[in-house]
């Protein structure tokens, strides 16, 4: 029905002009009169659902295991650390191979992540030790294994243990302030280590968290259906393969705008506006943050440990030259590293700058090819840095 | 969980069927409709369940006391409680915000800003209960039988979150003996995979298309043009292609909504783009605003003005912000212009095809203050699309392609309305409807993320 042929149609029903208000015009087509039942509809409708059935079985078997990467499946999301005593043993897809979904430029590997009964990635310590280096997914260690983690690496070059106090929120140093367990075991030295993109002013309180993971589930069952619908869309097997497919396509004919080629080879990385080098030193308000380092530092010396801050760079900051040159001709001067580390030192943080040790080594390539963030290498030197660095060596001397 | 999501569609839906192939009674169906359509709703919006159900149990009890009242004074009073509290309670989640806000502008920083959280489809469901309560004081429905057959209405999952505003004389009968036949449902089937072609194959891709077009800082002619023909092609298919799954999964269930769309964008004039665009919204505002206020029975001024408070309302009601009610205007406005002019309209003169093209061009730059909330950004487009601001600038063959195919379908395919399953061609029509539900899925499940319903906001 064209709106040429309106006039022979009924009159439509939202018309504003009372005048033209007939009440038969609202009748529902449940009013008109019953078709009779019919075996083609029958067969219809059992073709189609079979279809559905098939689609729908296709999309639960081929579901790839519930998270592609050992660091989300021990995530608690509402509660920021991970399942206490959780230890998975997989193959490992790098996060931006996985999201790309392009097969070939996936890098798969054996990973073990192992989690301590509060929630954090390291083995069970008897005690808790006198170095906690406190930080993000990079202090975790997303797309490591045990022992490549910077925490594993710092114990090997100290020659005592570090505990691991990564976690996926930008609230991780506020939470190991209320932390109960170092509050009455107070550490001898905090090593602070942000990723570059995720150093931001802080509140002085972290927000509550649930104590009990199960709990919360029982007092909140919408939300948590919502979060398993979500997860369901997003991992079951027809998204995959869709995914995958057209990825696959648009790769073969267009190429990817995030690929770099260190040392020849494809490899997948955050663009600069999202590793936030693009965006001005100023925009991204140093002096807040170094107000937060002053802050914290403050803290922990009311409880006799030392504080360190040592941001981590982004393959950026080491490889500028292997990113589109419109994007690099964007990157601030100077740089917020720059100036956040100056400031910190100006008002006695001591800092440690990681970039020196990872430029000096800058090949093989520091960061994994399909995930955003480090390689082990990257993670040994930092540690191996960090275990050099005047600051750590002060605060642990006369051990 | 939204309609096109693989845990609606392949756990959620089958269970449902399932559950009503077990519980034949009446009864007993309407109770698991009414427990399965919460769940549906809590998994969106759990926190504001209690207020879906309480604004459902007010509306109820006020319909049975006006039901009982001897005279319409005396049920005027319940009619006014349970008025009160509809509009309270959309007033205090969607406008207090934008009450409070103009406000601290009118009187200073010492009035508080409310910002509370806008519960899932209340501007549905609301209208909804207001148009039962009215009707059972007007006379024209009978009060519900039970509590039970009135939650189970309001509910109704397919139309829960974001219409058709569906009246509960649509649904009474199907309420107590639900029509559901191997014709009906094989339509059903049939609706639920044109909307979700029309959403995740051409609404979905339109707003990818667009997305790079708006975050123009400078549009020229051609980029603010370009990107509101696919902003006006991505409504559309959005909105029409959920109303298209809402009616399709209602006759699965049993039940027949109204037609929400019927080809707008082939409309002649302004009145006639109401008449197809977002019908039960706007058949809603005449029955229950525009007539009540008088209609056109009361002189030639009180009409417009009567015009234009129901599209300012009307306007409003997409949501809390100037933007909206400037859109309302400017709708309110032109179907003004167009009633004074009558038969003096030049439009008039024109061959149908320029007459549909120049009224479309007028509903697409009227969803500009739409799209932006901002009305700086408003001016920044509707300066480049009229006065030539920013130079002719450049759309790009994808977009342009987009377009090209957008206006080709809206205006060159026939309504598909009146479609119906042909029964020598049913295992044609079979295959079709699996490979455009397969297709469906192809495309908007590879797509990282896909953008909600737009309507889901209002």
């Amino acid at each position: 029905m064209s709106s040429t042929d309106a006039s022979t149609s009924p009159p439509p029903p939202g018309d504003l002009e009372p005048a033209d208000l007939e009440p038969a015009d609202l009748e529902p087509a449940a009013r008109e009169p019953a078709r009779a039942e019919s075996p083609a509809a029958r067969r219809f409708v059992g073709v189609v659902l079979a279809g559905w059935l098939v689609l729908g079985l296709a999309g639960v078997a081929l579901r790839e295991s519930p998270y592609f990467r050992p660091w989300e499946r021990l995530t608690r999301e509402d509660a920021w650390t991970f399942v206490p005593g959780g230890r998975v043993e997989m193959e490992a897809r790098g996060d931006l191979g996985a999201l790309q979904g392009v097969r070939s430029l996936q890098a798969p590997r054996p990973v073990t992540f192992s989690v301590d009964a509060r929630g954090f990635r390291n083995p069970a310590f008897e005690r808790l030790p006198r170095v906690v280096v406190v930080g993000d997914s990079y202090v975790a260690g997303s797309g490591l294994s045990d022992p490549d983690t910077v925490s594993a690496r710092l114990s090997e070059h100290l020659g005592e243990p570090a505990y691991n106090y990564g976690l996926q929120t930008g609230y991780a140093p506020l939470l190991l302030l209320q932390d109960e367990a170092f509050a009455a075991a107070p550490p001898r030295l905090v090593i602070f280590a942000p990723v570059s993109r995720r150093i931001l002013p802080l509140p002085q309180r972290a927000p509550a968290r649930p104590k009990s993971l199960e709990m919360a589930i029982w007092r909140r069952p919408g939300p948590e259906l919502s979060r398993w619908c979500r997860a369901w869309q997003r991992d079951n097997g027809l998204s995959g393969l869709a995914l995958r497919s057209q990825q696959e396509l648009l790769y073969r004919a267009f190429g990817l705008p995030d690929l770099i080629f260190p040392e020849g080879s494809p490899a997948l990385a955050l663009d600069l506006d999202t590793q936030g080098l693009c965006v001005p030193a100023a925009a991204r308000g140093p002096e807040q943050l170094v107000e937060a380092l002053v802050w914290m530092q403050a803290e922990w010396a009311k409880r006799g440990t030392r504080f360190v801050f040592s941001p981590i760079p982004e393959s950026g900051t080491i490889y500028p030259e292997l990113f589109p040159p419109e994007a690099q001709a964007r990157l601030a001067r100077p740089s917020y590293l720059d100036q956040v580390l100056e400031r910190a030192e100006a008002q006695g943080v001591p800092a440690v700058d990681l970039r020196p040790p990872l430029r000096a080594s800058r090949w093989p390539y520091l960061y994994l090819r399909d995930d955003s963030h480090w390689a082990p290498r990257a993670a040994d030197l930092c540690a191996q840095a960090w275990a050099e660095s005047p600051p750590v060596r002060a605060a642990l001397a006369g051990r | 969980m939204l309609f096109y999501e693989f845990p609606f569609l392949f756990f959620f839906l089958p269970l449902v069927l399932l559950g009503c192939g077990v519980f034949r009674g009446a009864r007993g169906r309407l109770a698991w409709l009414l427990g399965a359509s919460c769940a549906f709703y809590a998994a969106s919006s759990w926190s504001f369940l209690p207020l879906l159900l309480l604004s459902t149990g007010v509306d109820y009890f006020a319909a049975g006391r006006i039901a009982r009242c001897a005279t319409p004074a005396a049920g005027k009073r319940w009619l006014l409680l349970s008025q009160a509290f509809n509009l309270g309670s959309l007033g205090a989640f969607k406008y207090a915000g934008l009450a409070t806000g103009l406000l601290r502008d009118l009187f200073g920083e010492g009035i508080p800003l409310i910002d509370a959280p806008l519960p899932v489809g209340i501007s549905f469901y609301t209208f909804q209960s207001m148009s039962y309560t009215i009707d059972v004081y007007r006379g024209k429905v009978r009060p519900a039988r039970s509590l039970l057959h009135f939650a189970a209405y309001v509910t109704l999952f397919p139309q829960l979150i974001a219409g058709p505003i569906v009246r509960y004389s649509d649904l009474e009968a199907s309420l107590e003996r639900p029509s559901v036949d191997a014709l009906r449902f094989a339509e059903g089937l049939q609706l639920l995979v044109r909307g979700l072609v029309k959403k995740l194959v051409f609404a979905d891709t339109l707003a990818l298309l667009a997305k790079p077009l708006f975050g123009v800082e400078h549009p020229g002619f051609c980029e603010a043009w370009g990107s509101m023909l696919l902003f006006a092609g991505q409504i559309y298919w959005d909105f029409s292609g959920y109303s298209d799954m809402a009616i399709g999964l209602g006759r699965l269930l049993g039940f027949e909504f109204p037609i929400n769309f019927d080809s707008p964008y082939k409309a002649l004039s302004f009145s006639e783009f109401w008449r197809r665009w977002h019908i039960t919204l706007s058949t809603w505002l005449r029955d229950y605003l525009y007539i009540p206020l008088g209609g056109n029975q009361r002189g030639e001024s009180r009409t417009y003005l009567n015009l234009g408070l129901t599209m300012l309302l009307g306007g409003l009601w997409h949501g809390a912000s100037w933007n909206f009610v400037l859109w309302g205007a400017a709708h309110g406005s032109l179907l003004a212009v167009e009633r004074a002019l009558g038969a003096r309209n030049p439009l008039l003169r024109l061959p149908d095809p320029l007459r549909r093209a120049a009224i479309f061009a007028a509903v697409v730059a009227v969803w500009v203050p739409f799209k932006f909330e901002r009305l700086d950004q408003t001016a920044t487009w509707l300066q480049a699309m009229f006065l030539g601001g920013g130079g002719w600038g450049s759309l790009g063959l994808l977009p342009a392609l987009a377009c090209l195919g957008f206006l080709a379908l809206v205006w060159g395919t026939p309504n598909t309305n009146g479609l119906r399953l042909e029964p020598a061609r049913w295992g044609r029509q079979a295959l079709l409807t699996l490979a455009l539900f397969a297709l469906s899925l192809w495309v908007g499940y590879g797509r990282a993320e896909t953008p909600p319903f737009l309507y889901f906001r209002f």
